[in-house]
């Protein structure tokens, strides 16, 4: 199991990192960090606020972009390209397949934050900004691409179509940015069916939002370890069930 | 079944109840261990409707719906000193500008402003940025002649706005009414009686002739005792001494009449103390 | 892992069905209508049927890629469901494609990990391999710059990985120039000698008819024919072909064994099927002073076998 996992991981990350897209995309993110010191000439004051702000933005957008629309491919693209036909051949089971390929595809999109976030980090440092304030803003984006890449993932290997995949993962991706207003919304249903159709919807959806502590990042307010380690397993929990559900849709499907 | 597919069948039950159970315990501790934030912070920081209208796809007014409901929602767990920060940006740079023509905000939020902040002059401001976004709403100026008149006690705008919420088709009869007493207040009793002798004139309803003719009688009277006490410490510089009637008042050129008092009596005058007042039988009929 | 006996199948196939879903899941097309098939050990067996008969989604439920509706495969031993059941085979699929961004050698390294082939091992395999299919020379280069026939070559090169006991070739000769052809006919040849057992699609027939130790026709989701190349194109009554001047056919109604196919001026063209019947026919010919002019065996090709059993009316190639 462990051996084609890696094979297979290994061989997603290569042919990921080779296709200029991503490089379009890295390059622009670098961009925007770089000249978020322009924007930061536009204002008075608050310059470090808004070199943060621009640069976790960047950092989190891009990637996120990267997740959704590689990740929805993953799936599909290897059907539709009849790519993935002499791996499945081989003692290779879907759920190592699809590991595999969510493996890849993380450690892809990871090294692509890395790089962004030791731009944004040098940026920092060269401005003479604390650079801790960061740390766990940065993280959390790492474990939110994780599970937006596995959202992906799933949606990519039960949909037929990649456009399809994509609108779905967007959908959950917003959704999963909203969801905090759920819980409001169910006490001010009180009680009764609605209210708990609301709350189960709120359980029966990752809290994404819950991911985004840049705003403590922005002004320099503690995250708890605590908190970091919790949410970490969190995202590792809802990553665990994603990449199963994709594995189990994945395993009943023909490649026709 | 084969072995194998038992297997694997017990494999995937297995990570099931493992990934449940990870997420369960782990959201419901988040659940009750927050980060110390308040939640309606986030909406402090979004950008100035402005920009947002930019971001909102087209759909400037449903996002300012979004945003009013989550205000409210939010208002009460934003921290005090932060809560009026919260409402003036999101009620006043956010909602107001993704969709000027949204009236409820401005309310709602001077209502906030003035009565919880008791800032009346943010409140106002608040309602002066929907009455240029609205010219055409008589509920902005009339809310802000409210203010200014019962909190702020500024008489001077609180006529300025009612003029302005009177002059918009649809304000109710009663602006009219609230604005020559705005001038009564703030001592233009003149201003005061013109605009009631129009009520007066200008309407039907019993109950309103009523109002208005109490007010133009009460005014009248006030008027006029004004005038002749003012005349008569005028006669009593120059003489040394107190008028020993009213009609030495016309006598020495101070006032061309005795006026008659609302009621067609005679003002009373006491050479004594040298005071002019309204017959005993007769008071100001608003008090 | 019990490893198939010299006597057990490589492959067994029975009553296996298939029907894809339509449009909106509407409606159902039937694929296979319980098909029955065995592959022997060590043969190469031509797997034959006209384009739509169902040849890839056999080939495609045998390696795991599409669950059966009903029946049971055996492959190698194993039910051919359980992953561990691939473990010794190899698998060319129709019309190939890789992962574009990786070189050939990239790909088949990466190959030969799938297929367990040991670490030390796996640079000279990928290498034997990469010169034995020809593309040495090429094997740095993108796949997505490689043509149609260089891909069908490192499919061939990997489904040739970690020497697999069963061959699955899905039309291995199809798109190919007549060189590429001729390479991948000498490729398949080489792994028999092996003893390697080959299982190939294909609705080229001629192809076959050099390959096959055995062929089976299918038609309609049913192996209509199943045989040895002598079996199916039926050698033992062999027919003739009777070329004959001055006869007169006058009275002849076909029930005699033979019948004329051709005539021009006097020349007749007799198709004779069995001896007895030639026989019968060089006598009467000898009666009537006609002149003999050549007797052939007439031997039935695959094509036309093919033809017998799917009906005149499809198309074959």
């Amino acid at each position: 199991m462990i051996g084609p996992v890696s094979a297979i991981a290994a061989m997603t990350f290569r042919e990921a990192v080779r296709d200029r897209v991503l490089y379009l995309l890295l390059a622009f993110a670098l961009v925007m960090i770089a000249t978020s010191r322009l924007l930061a000439l536009l204002t008075v004051g608050s310059e470090t606020r808004i070199v943060t702000d621009t640069g976790l933005a960047a950092i989190a957008f891009f990637g996120v972009l990267t997740a959704v629309f590689v990740g929805v491919s993953l799936i599909t693209k290897e059907i539709e390209r009849r790519t993935a036909y002499t791996i499945l051949a081989r003692p290779v089971t879907r759920g190592a397949f699809v590991t595999g390929k969510y493996l890849g595809l993380v450690l892809t999109l990871w090294v692509n934050a890395a790089v962004m976030s030791a731009g944004f980090l040098l940026l920092l440092l060269w401005r003479g900004d604390p650079v801790a304030p960061a740390l766990p803003a940065l993280w959390l984006i790492a474990v939110e691409l994780a599970v937006v890449t596995a959202l992906a993932l799933f949606f990519s290997s039960v949909s037929s179509s990649s456009i399809l995949g994509i609108l779905f993962t967007l959908a959950m991706y917003v959704a999963g940015h909203l969801v905090w207003s759920l819980p409001m919304l169910a006490r001010r249903l009180g009680e009764g069916w609605a209210a708990a159709a609301v709350r189960a919807t709120y359980h029966l959806l990752p809290n994404l939002d819950r991911f985004n502590v840049r705003a403590e990042a922005v002004h320099g307010d503690p995250v708890p370890l605590g908190f970091l380690l919790g949410q970490t397993a969190y995202g590792a929990g809802w990553v665990l069930l994603l990449v199963l559900a994709a594995a189990v849709a994945f395993s009943r499907r023909d490649l026709t | 079944m084969s072995r194998d597919g038992r297997g694997r069948r017990r494999a995937t039950a297995l990570l099931l109840v493992l990934g449940l159970t990870v997420v369960g315990t782990t959201q419901a501790w988040l659940e009750s261990h927050p980060l110390p934030r308040d939640p309606g912070r986030r909406l402090l920081y979004l950008p100035k409707g402005t920009f947002l209208r930019a971001a909102s796809l087209g759909y400037p007014t449903f996002l300012a719906d979004l945003l009013y409901l989550w205000s409210i929602q939010h208002y009460g767990s934003v921290s005090a000193d932060e809560r009026f920060l919260y409402l003036e940006h999101v009620y006043g740079q956010v909602i107001a500008r993704l969709d000027p023509r949204f009236v409820d905000p401005y309310l709602i939020g001077a209502l906030i402003l003035v009565a919880e902040k008791r800032d009346v002059e943010a409140g106002l401001r608040l309602l002066d940025q929907g009455m240029e976004a609205n010219p055409d709403e008589w509920i902005l100026p009339y809310e802000a002649g409210f203010w200014a008149y019962d909190t702020a006690r500024d008489y001077e705008r609180a006529a300025a706005y009612f003029k302005r919420a009177m002059e918009i088709p649809g304000a109710p009869p009663s602006t009219r009414r609230l604005h020559a007493e705005m001038h009564n207040k703030k001592g233009d009793k003149q201003t005061s009686l013109a605009l009631w002798s129009e009520v007066l004139a200008g309407t039907d309803d019993a109950r309103v002739r009523a109002i208005a003719a109490n007010h133009v009688h009460d005014l009248t009277l006030e008027i006029d005792l004004a005038g002749l006490n003012e005349a008569v410490s005028i006669f009593r510089e120059r003489h040394g001494r107190p008028p020993g009637q009213l009609q030495d008042l016309v006598r020495a050129g101070l006032v061309p009449e005795i006026p008659r008092d609302p009621d067609g009596g005679e003002y009373l005058y006491d050479r004594r103390t040298g005071t002019v007042s309204a017959t005993a039988a007769f008071r100001l009929r608003r008090r | 892992m019990s490893a198939p006996g010299p006597e057990q199948p490589v492959l067994t196939i029975q009553g296996l069905v298939k029907a894809f879903a339509g449009h909106l899941s509407l409606g159902r097309t039937s694929v296979l209508r319980g098909l029955d098939l065995e592959v022997r050990r060590g043969e190469v067996y031509g797997f034959i049927g006209a384009n739509g008969a169902g040849k890839t989604t056999t080939i495609k439920i045998v390696t795991g890629l599409v669950t059966a509706d009903a029946g049971q495969v055996t492959l190698l031993g194993q039910p051919a469901t359980r992953p561990a059941a691939r473990r010794r085979l190899g698998y060319l699929p129709e019309q190939p494609n890789f992962y574009g961004y990786l070189t050939g050698r990239e790909f088949l390294r990466f190959q030969a990990r799938l297929a367990g082939v040991p670490p030390g091992e796996r640079g000279a395999a990928v290498e034997r391999l990469l010169s034995e299919v020809g593309m040495a020379s090429r094997a740095d280069r993108p796949i997505r710059k490689c043509s149609k026939g260089m891909l069908q070559r490192l499919g061939i090169a990997q489904a040739l990985l970690g020497g697999p006991e069963l061959l699955i070739l899905d039309e291995p000769m199809s798109g190919l120039d007549p060189a590429g052809r001729r390479d991948v006919r000498d490729l398949i040849l080489a792994q028999r000698e092996r003893g390697t057992t080959v299982f190939f699609s294909s609705h080229i027939l001629s192809d076959a008819e050099v390959l096959c130790d055995r062929v089976g026709i299918l038609e309609s989701g049913r192996l209509a024919l199943e045989g040895t190349l002598d079996e199916v194109l039926g050698r033992r009554s062999p027919s003739w072909e009777v070329t004959a001047l001055g006869a007169t056919p006058a009275g002849w109604n076909g029930a005699e064994g033979w019948q004329v196919t051709a005539r021009r001026g006097d020349r007749l063209l007799i198709r004779v099927e069995g001896d007895e019947a030639l026989a019968r026919l060089l006598e009467r010919l000898r009666q009537q002073g006609a002149t003999l002019h050549s007797v052939t065996p007439h031997r039935h090709t695959l094509e036309e076998r093919f033809l017998d059993v799917v009906g005149r009316g499809t198309e074959a190639t």
